[in-house]
């Protein structure tokens, strides 16, 4: 093992967490805080990149941080800070926690100070923070992995990647190709002031493929194979169920198709039928986000936005039909298998992750939420509090969120379709600010005549008013779920991984192309 | 950590001189760094349980890394993390060691070209910001849209988010080819969107940047967000088809970070509308386009690069030409035909100093050239129309190498009648539907009042006035469940 690289291992952090326990402790009896808790995360990984055949770069890393909360005051206000830590940083793990702690309890006091001047100058709405209740716990976990991604060699990476891209450079119709290994491992460790103490381990893999075609039109494309395992996920045990190098060829010589393939034309109200990889994307911005609690409660306005099935307190869609009968989301952090970016024991609040049915049969149920959100809707907390990093702030993210599976075998869908078009593969959204209305564009569409797959377009996408097509939903059974790795939201971006994904789909929207 | 410039460069160049002396090395370079960033976040709502000031934050890093070419012709890269000590030269040069591989594209480190005549630019009071002050400073920007709602006494809820970075930023580099060079920039930045919760919806953004805190006026940034959502009532939607429109500064700013994709890797990944267009006609005459980085108050301004070479002014668009991408020192070596384009934009990343990164290709100011129009002579322009005030979610559409994208118009928009604004237009109501060829090709009219602007996420600064196009491709969309 090198040494260098290694010299922050995870099991650094296994080492403090008693330190920073007794710690935290220590300040929140002293400080009487309302609630304080701290994280604090080690990560290990290495990577090697590839361009058209030759290899421009590589590494063997560590990177560690710590962040803590800490609310306190008559009303109760929270203050933040987060720093990055170093090798020689553990060696004062202590003395550290305890000047973060001050200084968020200094940016507590003094925001519960103007907070309490805002309250006594009558402005309605602004209260005093409030978290539902949950139990403390004390506990280790570890999601399993085979193959630990730091037992190989970087060199092989190295190897790897470069072959691997001067094999794509080979294909016709190829002009430029970028392929990138990555694995690490990850663990974390989380305290409060109610006497918890978490410890998660993880391992991720994570290569990366982009190719630009030059065909008749110029295509590009960049996709992953993601998955919260160790390099098993290189030889095949992944969502796509292809070695790195196959998925590699399917996804260059597939571009190079779509560059020969004719530009689609729009057109209105088409019958559409969409794959797995496709509702991966599609469950993401259309369901997942709204479903937010903290987009709900307008607390994302400016920046992630806001959820069109609620309004305000009074005027929501709760309980409510906004989808067909065939259209039920869940929030899984407990789904474990390939697609599971979003499996956890605990969020970055210490909550148990529990599978949530967030829409269910067409019927807006529940949000994702925060134990603070989840005292505002008299809910129990689910476990949606998140972070990329212990230097960042927690905000609601999703976990795995899918759309369930239904009743209808997939041949069936096609079937009993005469006239429509089958959207394969994820490529970029666009959605309004509150997802009332999306604009999705998909990496290849075929037209679909009498229930058989014809010929192959490019420039495709759907384009649909949400409600009006969760209303046409209709789900075939054979669920599959993929990875995201790159969701932003927050300030500074939080980029999070997470999963998400559903069965063949078949419903109404406009085709985007040309007009 | 508070090190100021000489000490970072005393760092740097001792970092310098212990790889240097390292076996193997043929040329080095040393770069430290430091990052403080507050964040303010303001999230209220009248109805709903809210905080007011929901994060007061503080993000810190700091650290190290070297820049190797070995002998042997490979490269590598290391750091070391919240570290300035000898203990962290040796981490970084070891890491550079193990991870050096032979990139056939690396010839060698940059070389100095020049020294800075911009310096000063940054603000102590940010560097060593006052807790208290800054806290009550990010509630100025809700009193201010408080006051605003409360004199109109319209009975309605009201939901204001939006927020106060302020961010110090430190860099020393010094290399084995010459170079020394520091630099330190400070950003101040207030961004607020009110919405007026009624039926329709109204929503109003603001927002205001400068380098120093001094300058930045929460209170009147609080203001303008709620004023502006105060016009939104009683809004229009209005039908599907192309229209002459005015666009706001926003919305210049999202076209350009969404497809005005400059930098060389861009290119060389097809990842540009831009690949083969030098010296073509891509405009109407009155479009220039150009990065100028030593800009007094402006947010993007810098003195040197993360390469250590000085930052001059570059024309990127000259009267609806382009003229050149922006490089930097790897991809300026790479290939012969990326000499032409001169490799002054080297940094780590758009907002702030990385250790931790190797140098990418950053603008600093991208600057829209000003035309003659006030903002009302643009709306009188396009007589019958929409002005744009805000867009979102704007993505390409048709690959990368499209000019195409979409996005949804957001609120602060209105509809124009007879050269005057009749009403507002419908927040959510509108997707556009565009290319980034027609924006530049149908301007008929360009503001003289430009200013900076950053956008949530985005690293880099885009300065611009309004913009009035004779052709906008617009279709109604739904606004909630129908």
């Amino acid at each position: 093992m090198n040494l260098i690289a290694m010299l922050v291992p995870i099991e650094k952090a296994s080492e403090a967490k008693q330190t920073v326990f007794d710690e935290l402790q220590a300040f929140s009896s002293k400080n009487k805080v309302k609630l304080a808790d701290l994280r604090l995360e080690v990560s290990n990984g290495q990577y090697a990149e590839a361009l058209n055949g030759n290899t421009k770069g590589a590494g063997k890393d560590y990177g560690a941080d710590i962040g803590v909360r800490v609310f306190t005051g008559k009303v109760v206000a929270g203050g933040f800070a987060g720093k990055n830590l170093g090798a020689k940083d553990f060696e004062n793990v202590k003395k550290i926690t305890r000047e973060l702690l001050e200084l968020a309890l200094k940016r507590a006091k003094a925001n519960s100070r103007e907070k309490e001047r805002e309250v006594k100058k009558g402005i309605k709405g602004i209260y005093s923070t409030e978290f539902a209740e949950v139990k403390s716990e004390k506990i280790e976990w570890k999601k399993p992995y085979k193959k630990n991604p730091l037992d190989t060699d970087l060199s092989e990476f190295v190897k790897r990647s470069e072959e691997l891209s001067k094999e794509i450079s080979k294909i016709k119709g190829i002009a430029t190709n970028d392929i990138t290994i990555f694995g690490s491992l990850e663990r974390k460790i989380f305290a409060n002031s109610e006497g918890s103490l978490i410890e998660q381990t993880r391992a991720t893999t994570q290569p990366a493929i982009y190719i630009a075609a030059k065909g008749k039109a110029q295509e590009t494309f960049h996709e992953w194979i993601a998955e919260a395992k160790g390099l098993e996920a290189l030889e095949g045990d992944n969502s796509h169920g292809k070695t790195l190098e196959e998925f590699a060829h399917f996804i260059a010589n597939g571009t190079v198709e779509l560059s020969n393939a004719p530009a689609i034309k729009f057109e209105k109200d088409a019958t559409i039928i969409t794959d797995q990889w496709f509702n991966t994307l599609l469950s993401h911005e259309v369901c997942g986000h709204p479903l937010e609690a903290d987009r709900a409660l307008k607390r994302e306005t400016a920046w992630a936005g806001r959820a069109w099935w609620y309004r305000n307190t009074e005027d929501n869609e709760l309980g409510k039909r906004v989808g067909s009968e065939e259209m039920t989301i869940v929030a899984d952090p407990e789904y474990d298998g390939n697609g599971s970016y979003g499996n956890y024991a605990f969020d970055d609040e210490g909550v148990r992750g529990k599978k949530t049915t967030c829409i269910e049969n067409g019927i807006l149920k529940q949000f994702m939420n925060s134990r603070e959100t989840a005292q505002i809707f008299g809910e129990k907390p689910n476990g949606h509090m998140r972070a990329n990093g212990a230097a960042s702030m927690p905000i609601i993210r999703m976990s795995n969120v899918y759309f369930e599976k239904g009743n209808w075998k997939k041949e069936e869908l096609f079937e009993e379709t005469k006239k429509g078009y089958y959207i394969v593969g994820e490529k970029t959204p666009s959605i309004g600010e509150s997802r009332q209305n999306f604009n999705i564009t998909c990496w290849k569409c075929y037209r679909i005549e009498n229930g058989e797959i014809k010929e192959l377009y490019r420039n495709a996408g759907i384009e649909a008013n949400s409600h009006e097509f969760f209303m046409t939903i209709e789900a075939a059974n054979d669920l599959k779920r993929f990875n995201v790795p790159n969701c932003g939201k927050g300030t500074p971006m939080q980029t999070m991984r997470l999963g998400n994904g559903g069965p063949h789909l078949r419903a109404k929207a406009n085709i985007t192309g040309k007009r | 950590m508070n090190m100021n410039l000489k000490e970072l460069e005393t760092v740097a160049k001792e970092l310098l001189q212990y790889a240097e002396k390292q076996k193997d090395v043929k040329e080095a370079e040393a770069y430290v760094s430091t990052n403080n960033l507050n964040v303010y976040r303001i999230v209220y709502h009248s109805q709903i349980p809210s905080n007011g000031l929901e994060e007061p934050k503080s993000e810190e890093d700091f650290g190290m890394s070297v820049r190797i070419l070995f002998k042997d012709g490979k490269y590598g890269m290391g750091s070391s993390d919240s570290s300035f000590s000898k203990e962290g030269f040796k981490e970084a040069f070891e890491k550079a060691v193990e991870s050096k591989v032979m990139d056939k594209d690396f010839h060698s480190l940059p070389e100095a070209r020049g020294k800075a005549k911009f310096s000063n630019y940054h603000d102590k009071k940010i560097i060593e910001t006052d807790e208290e002050k800054a806290i009550q400073k990010a509630y100025e920007l809700l009193d201010g849209a408080l006051d605003s709602f409360s004199k109109k006494k319209l009975n309605a809820g009201i939901n204001i988010t939006g927020e106060m970075d302020l961010l110090s930023s430190k860099m020393a580099v010094a290399s084995s080819k010459g170079i020394m060079a520091s630099d330190q920039h400070t950003n101040a930045l207030a961004t607020l969107t009110s919405n007026i919760e009624t039926k329709e919806g109204a929503a109003g953004s603001s927002f205001d940047s400068n380098t120093h805190l001094s300058k930045l006026d929460c209170e009147k940034t609080g203001k303008d967000s709620m004023e502006m959502a105060l016009r939104m009532q009683k809004p229009e939607k209005m039908p599907s088809g192309e229209y002459r429109v005015v666009l706001s500064k926003n919305t210049v700013a999202e076209l350009f970070y969404s497809r005005f994709s400059l930098g060389v890797d861009s290119i060389e990944f097809f990842a540009s509308p831009f690949v083969g267009r030098i010296n073509q006609k891509i405009g109407v005459p009155e479009f220039s386009v150009s990065d100028l980085p030593n800009e007094e108050g402006f947010i993007g301004s810098r003195a040197y690069n993360d390469e250590g070479n000085t930052e001059k002014n570059l024309k990127l668009v000259e009267n609806g030409e382009l003229k050149t991408y922006l490089n930097n020192d790897y991809y300026y070596k790479k290939k012969k035909e990326y000499e032409k384009y001169a490799p002054l934009h080297g940094f780590r990343s758009g907002s702030h100093r990385s250790h931790g990164r190797e140098p990418g290709i950053h603008s600093t100011n991208t600057v829209v050239k000003k035309g003659n129009y006030s903002d009302e002579e643009l709306i009188k322009e396009v007589k019958n129309g929409i002005y744009v005030g805000r867009l979102w979610y704007t993505y390409p559409v048709n690959g990368y190498s499209s000019p195409d994208f979409t996005s949804t118009i957001r609120g602060n928009s209105y509809i124009i009648e007879n050269g005057e604004i009749k009403c507002a237009l419908t927040p959510n109501s509108m997707r556009v539907l565009d290319s980034f060829d027609n924006f530049m090709q149908s301007i008929i009219g360009i503001g003289k009042n430009p200013k900076p602007v950053q956008s949530w996420g985005q690293e880099e600064t885009i300065v611009t006035p309004e913009i009035a196009l004779s052709k906008f491709r617009l279709q109604k969309i739904s606004t909630g469940k129908n």
